[in-house]
């Protein structure tokens, strides 16, 4: 099938041609030459006015420059080129304030090209309506992803997760904030890595990530926040036997600061806990977290077991230790309390990770040691304890919280209603005191513990990971009336976006670096939350490599969005008539002059 | 008549002058040999150089006086005085003369008895004098100007942190800091480099330092502690302070505004000596059939210097079985060589000390630093000598009676490994055979050691080792080449139940098949993992019998490593002080009641870490406000010991307390107190209900 154009044109130049050579036969000399010429044209105008041409009239592409553009970039035809504030000057660029003000200004424009290193955040906010295209960058050598470390509890540890371009065969190093090093691993060829090491007192802390070249030139040094929070005392029940189980928990409890009652049954109606803790609602609504000693839990009776389930839906957190093999009826006991699990009646081996990757790095992570310590105690070439664990089934409703080096279950929880009922596995967890790894042990039952414990309004608002100074920074789960307090004492108060839906968000523009306060005024009495801000070159390579990441996966949705949306564009084809009307015009007058006789 | 004359009268004078014209006109040569001596090598040196060249000249001089005999005389006489007609020797000789000389001699006697002695001698070579002793007293002059100028203290070196000063203000322009060790130590005294100072302890630091205009008075001030006035000299002001403890101290100036960077004053700790045998080479030797004496020879070595006496104490242990008796004496000993690394060699004579077979001799030495005040002693490794006691009388019938002598002494598991790495080191210098013949001796001693760990295992006698049967065939046997070879590991094979014991000689002979009660000791991971271990000895002791000392050498590591964790197993904790129990109710005892029992609850003492006012200051430090230095001074003074480099901190807290407005400082501080931060164990964190639109999340989950 022929296209419809395609079919015109021929007739149209078949008719011309015949037009224009009857002419150039009519009368020889400049005129027949000329009419020639004119019929010719006024086939094409006619073509041309039928089919108007998809000429770039008003249809440019937006040319939009951004960061690390190559320095040589020019528009092409039918482009306009404009430079965003980061990027470098260059020839014939209009320089723009924002994506939004080209936008504007060039309202013409029907795509987008961008070049560099990528749209920043304040330009991938909105949508352009336009279809765009972006070829990022290679990433820049260095630090590329960081997930900083969670909020970690006073004394334990936190790791943080990292990706390194063009760095295999390099080596990532966590340095204290003295600039000891903590932790190191030698980076892959896929470039990704975990560090790990120890908090200390409350308090925000800056480590720092420092990545060095295969031949240990440092790359870079990276800031990396560390918030240690200082925490309400946990009220924790310890219901089991005497044994040197309870006995290390109990001394590892005093030490953590948990204000623990505990009830040890010696037998003979000998409690050698100290008295005074009863199982009932009351006292359990009281308590955060119950401890308990499986076999205390079976010589509990249906009764009180169903007051616990009753106190673990109502939020109170409870873990159920193995001191023994799990039998059916233990089993069903802890479903009725709302953890669901088979197995558990064999002990199978726990791998122990090593403490440090060297001595120096161990003595780095535990600190200072006690007065009274001896210098040989408790090395790094110490062997590790043999430790066994109850082999437990457990579903997928079970959250493992704390598993050993090959990634094995020592306790997981399952919630139920409020609260979430935890299965410590580990038989004998004491024997890691005993064999030098207390760290471990206070590590192991802070994890499992800090998993259950009764829920609580604490005020910790949801705050970017890494702030920099100079960069928006959205803070949410803030009341109205919260405010900010930078280094210098100035006060900013932040105002709740009512678009931003119930979590209360507020967006925050840092000015300097420094600890910032978020102080809001609760219920009792002031509460503040710390975070720091890091200059604008702190992290430089991750945000480029972050804008690169954002800036395609935005110009996809561009794309995807706006495609559909553009129509078919033909330029106006009135021009063309008219050019037609008057070589038209031009031809019937040449002609009436041609067929005229020479004497009139 | 006897005429002649003896010549000595005329002689003395002209020798007493060349002796004194030889003493004169060499000994300028000799002190400035001397001289030269005491500048180069010590005074000691002068002194001796001195002294031969004394002995010398002395030979000297008396050799150029008795050149000057009775011939010299007769000469002299002859050319000086013509009245003596040439016919001097007359009188001086002793040979028979004729008449007619006689009758000479006497004339000339009379004549030559008028002479003055005195003028017979040589006039002084006032020349030669003056100029030996010119140029002695130049090259004296030149010795002395070169040692005043060597021991002449090198000018001020420009003050690297000259801070800049307004107009008028004092500012440090040069320094020089002189360092002289105890004399203990044996150091010369040098000069620092820097402010900065690391020296030994006890060492006397002197300060000078110029300043530029010159103050009113200086002073160093020690950081948190004393200030050392300085007095003006005659090359800038001057001070000086003991080094003891660690500190920071800072150069200041009356006028100064601006506080000069601390600097550090760090000591170096004296090292005790420390102790280490030489031979015997094993802790543990055998008395040879009629050895009269032991030679024992150890070496101390220390930082500075050992004393030369030491105390060598030797304990005997005589008898047999349970009727052993014990004596104690010591001696003293004298070592010998580099006073930082001293020799002591000992012969202990054996018949003093009354040993008969069966007992041991154990000799200890005790040595001292010459640290001073308090010298450091040390006592080194005993080393055991042993009297073997006889071999049982071989009675027909009475085998059975026969006792094991010598307790075993295995090669532990790691000197098995050291033995093959040695033997894989000197293959190349070994030949074939005796290498197969040092491969199969440590497959002999891996072989003891597997039986030794087999015993627990209950494994069957049949592969224990048996003693040598004491037949007459038999020669002694080898014994001493299984002896603990260096006395550094004895801890290493455990006791048996039946080590070295005489009541189970049924199962030392016998051949049961039964496990030993040894075996039900262990709980059943230990039994695993010490079968693993008897596997990985099984497979290093073929390997190292036939030859293959690379191959055994895996499985021997393989072997300690389980050996080392079945110790790791069975490992006893006990308290440092034994507990006390209450006393127990013998009326109650075994009754089975219960009534009237009280449980009194177990108490814990709160474990308390006195790091309250460093984390105080570390938490006030992020936020800006008013830090309390001197108490977080205080604390790192009293808590030195435990901070891995307190000086670093002192130093922050220093600057910080210098420029308290400073953002940097306090940073810098707030880092250096993250290493004096002790790790809380760890606590547990509450967890956030998510506000209310978390709370019915939950809820609507069911």
């Amino acid at each position: 099938m022929i296209a419809p154009e395609t079919l015109a044109a021929l007739l149209i130049a078949s008719g011309a041609l015949t037009a224009a050579v009857r002419f150039a036969l009519l009368r020889q000399g400049w005129r027949g030459w000329l009419l020639a010429g004119l019929s010719l044209a006024s086939g094409l105008s006619l073509w041309l006015a039928l089919f108007p041409p998809a000429l770039p009239l008003g249809g440019e592409t937006l040319l939009v420059a951004t960061a690390e553009t190559p320095a040589g970039t020019r528009a092409g035809p039918g482009e306009r080129l404009v430079a965003l504030p980061e990027a470098p000057s260059l020839a014939g660029a209009e320089r723009v304030p924002d994506l939004a003000t080209a936008l504007r200004r060039h309202q013409q424009v029907q795509r987008l090209r961008i070049v560099g290193r990528g749209l920043t955040e304040r330009d991938r906010d909105g949508t352009a309506g336009l279809p765009a295209t972006f070829t990022p960058l290679p990433p820049p050598r260095g630090l590329i992803r960081l997930d900083p470390p969670a909020d970690t509890p006073a004394g334990a540890v936190f790791t943080l997760a990292g990706e390194a371009a063009g760095m295999a065969g390099g080596t990532a190093e966590l340095l204290d904030p003295a600039g000891q090093r903590v932790d190191s691993r030698a980076i892959g060829d896929t470039g990704q890595f975990t560090l790990g090491g120890t908090a200390r007192a409350p308090g925000l802390a800056t480590f720092t990530l420092r990545l060095r070249g295969r031949d240990k030139a440092i790359v870079s040094d990276t800031p990396v926040p560390l918030r240690t929070l200082e925490e309400r005392p946990v009220r924790a029940l310890l219901i089991g036997a005497p044994s040197p189980e309870t006995k290390y928990l109990r001394r590892w409890a005093e030490d953590s600061g948990i204000e623990l009652k505990s009830r040890l049954d010696a037998g003979g109606g000998v409690d050698l806990g100290g008295g005074g803790v009863r199982l009932d609602t009351g006292s359990l609504a009281e308590s955060d977290i119950v401890i308990i000693e499986d076999r205390a839990l079976m010589a509990l009776g249906g009764g009180a077991r169903a007051t616990l389930a009753r106190a673990v839906a109502g939020g109170l957190g409870m873990v159920v230790v193995m001191t023994g093999p799990a039998t059916a009826s233990a089993r069903d006991a802890w479903r009725s309390l709302g953890f669901a699990s088979e197995g558990g009646d064999e002990i199978a081996p726990v791998a122990l990770a090593p403490l440090a990757t060297d001595a120096e790095a161990l003595a780095a992570q535990r600190g200072p040691p006690l007065p009274d310590a001896a210098d040989d105690l408790n090395t790094l070439d110490d062997p590790a304890p043999e430790l066994g664990r109850w082999a437990l089934r457990t579903g997928p409703d079970v959250v493992p919280v704390v598993t050993d080096a090959e990634g094995a279950l020592i306790a997981g929880w399952q919630q139920r209603g409020q609260g979430r009922v935890a299965l410590w596995t580990l038989a004998g967890s004491f024997a890691l005191v005993l064999g030098g790894q207390q760290d471990r042990y206070a590590q192991w039952w802070s994890a499992a513990l800090s998993a259950v414990a009764r829920p609580d309004a604490v005020f910790r608002p949801e705050v970017p990971a890494l702030v920099q100074a100079g960069e928006r920074a959205a803070i949410c789960g803030i009341a109205p009336g919260a405010r900010v307090i930078a280094p210098d004492k100035a006060e900013v108060a932040l105002a709740i976006d009512p678009s931003a839906g119930p979590r209360g968000c507020a967006a925050f523009w840092p000015l300097a670096p420094g600890e910032h306060r978020i102080v809001q005024t609760g219920r009792d009495g002031e509460l503040a939350f710390a975070f720091l801000v890091f200059a604008e070159t702190a992290f430089t390579s991750l945000r480029a490599a972050e804008t690169g990441r954002e800036t395609a996966r935005w110009a996809a949705q561009q794309s995807a969005t706006a495609a559909r949306s553009l129509p078919e564009r033909r330029s106006a084809a009135w021009p063309y008539v008219l050019l037609w009307l008057l070589v038209s015009g031009a031809l019937w007058f040449g002609e009436r002059r041609l067929r005229a006789p020479p004497g009139t | 008549m006897s005429l002649e004359l003896s010549p000595d009268p005329w002689l003395a004078p002209a020798r007493r002058r060349a002796a004194g014209d030889t003493v004169l006109v060499w000994s300028p040569l000799v002190l400035v040999l001397a001289a030269l001596g005491w500048a180069l090598a010590g005074i000691a040196v002068g002194v001796v150089l001195l002294i031969g060249g004394g002995i010398a000249l002395a030979w000297l001089a008396a050799r150029s006086a008795a050149r000057l005999d009775t011939g010299w005389l007769v000469r002299r006489l002859n050319a000086r005085e013509a009245q003596l007609e040439d016919s001097a020797a007359l009188v001086f000789s002793l040979a028979q003369r004729s008449p007619l000389e006689q009758l000479q001699a006497e004339r000339i006697a009379a004549r030559v008895a008028a002479i003055d002695p005195a003028a017979l001698a040589d006039a002084w070579p006032r020349r030669r004098i003056a100029l030996a002793s010119g140029l002695g007293i130049a090259a004296l002059a030149g010795i002395a100007v070169w040692q005043i100028q060597e021991s002449a203290p090198p000018p001020l070196a420009p003050a690297a942190d000259s801070n800049a000063a307004a107009p008028g203000e004092p500012r440090l322009t040069g320094q020089r800091v002189r360092i002289v060790p105890p004399a203990y130590t044996g150091l010369a005294p040098r000069y620092a480099e820097t402010l900065d100072i690391r020296a030994p302890a006890g060492s006397r630091i002197e300060w000078t330092l110029a300043f530029a205009p010159p103050p009113q008075s200086a002073a160093l001030q020690l950081v948190g502690g004393q200030r050392v006035a300085l007095t003006q000299g005659a090359d800038g002001w001057s001070g000086a302070l003991r080094l003891d403890v660690p500190a920071l101290y800072r150069v200041t100036a009356q006028g100064m505004r601006a506080a000069l960077p601390a600097h550090r004053l760090e000591p170096i700790a004296d090292e005790p000596p420390q102790v280490r045998m030489i031979a015997p080479a094993s802790g543990l030797a055998t008395m040879q059939p009629g050895q009269r004496s032991w030679r024992v020879v150890f070496e101390a070595a220390d930082d500075y210097a050992v004393d030369t006496l030491a105390r060598l104490t030797v304990t005997t242990a005589i008898g047999e079985g349970e009727n052993v008796r014990f004596a104690e004496r010591s001696q003293t000993v004298t070592g010998t060589g580099d006073p930082r690394r001293r020799r002591f060699t000992i012969d202990l004579p054996l018949g003093a000390y009354g040993l008969v077979p069966g007992s041991d001799l154990v000799a200890q030495l005790t040595v001292a630093d010459t640290r001073s005040p308090g010298p450091q002693v040390v006592r080194g490794p005993g080393v055991i000598l042993r009297f073997p006691a006889p071999k049982p009388t071989e009675v027909a019938g009475l085998d059975l009676m026969a006792k094991q002598q010598m307790p075993a002494y295995f090669r532990s598991q790691r000197q098995v490994i050291i033995d093959t790495e040695a033997l894989i080191r000197q293959r190349r210098s070994l030949g074939a055979e005796e290498f197969l013949a040092r491969s199969n001796t440590i497959g002999v001693d891996q072989r003891l050691l597997r039986l030794r760990y087999g015993q627990f295992m209950g494994m069957e006698a049949e592969e224990t080792p048996k003693p040598p049967l004491p037949t007459a065939e038999k020669d002694e046997p080898a014994e001493p080449e299984h002896y603990d070879g260096d006395g550094h590991d004895h801890g290493e094979a455990p006791e048996s139940p039946v080590f070295g014991g005489l009541g189970n000689v049924l199962a030392d002979y016998g051949h049961t098949h039964d496990e030993s009660e040894a075996a039900t000791l262990l709980d059943p991971g230990t039994r695993d993992l010490l079968k693993l271990a008897l596997d990985a000895m099984w497979e290093a002791e073929v390997n190292l019998r036939t030859g293959k000392p690379e191959a055994a050498l895996p499985f021997e590591n393989k072997a300690l490593g389980y050996i080392k964790r079945i110790q790791q197993a069975t490992r006893i904790y006990l308290p440092r002080i034994g507990s006390q129990q209450p006393p127990i109710d013998m009326t109650r005892r075994l009754t089975g009641k219960r009534e009237g029992i009280v449980g009194g609850p177990a108490r814990l003492t709160p474990f308390v870490i006195e790091d309250a006012v460093p984390a105080t200051a570390w938490r006030a430090l992020g936020q800006p406000g008013v830090i309390d230095l001197a108490g977080l001074e205080g604390w790192v003074r009293g808590n030195n010991a435990r901070i891995r480099d307190p000086l670093a901190v002192l130093a922050a807290i220093d600057a910080l307390r210098g420029q308290p407005g400073s953002r940097a400082l306090r940073e810098k501080l707030r880092g250096q107190l993250w290493t004096v931060l002790t790790r809380p164990p760890a606590q547990v964190q509450r967890r956030g209900d998510g506000g209310a639109l978390g709370r019915r999340y939950v809820e609507g989950l069911r």
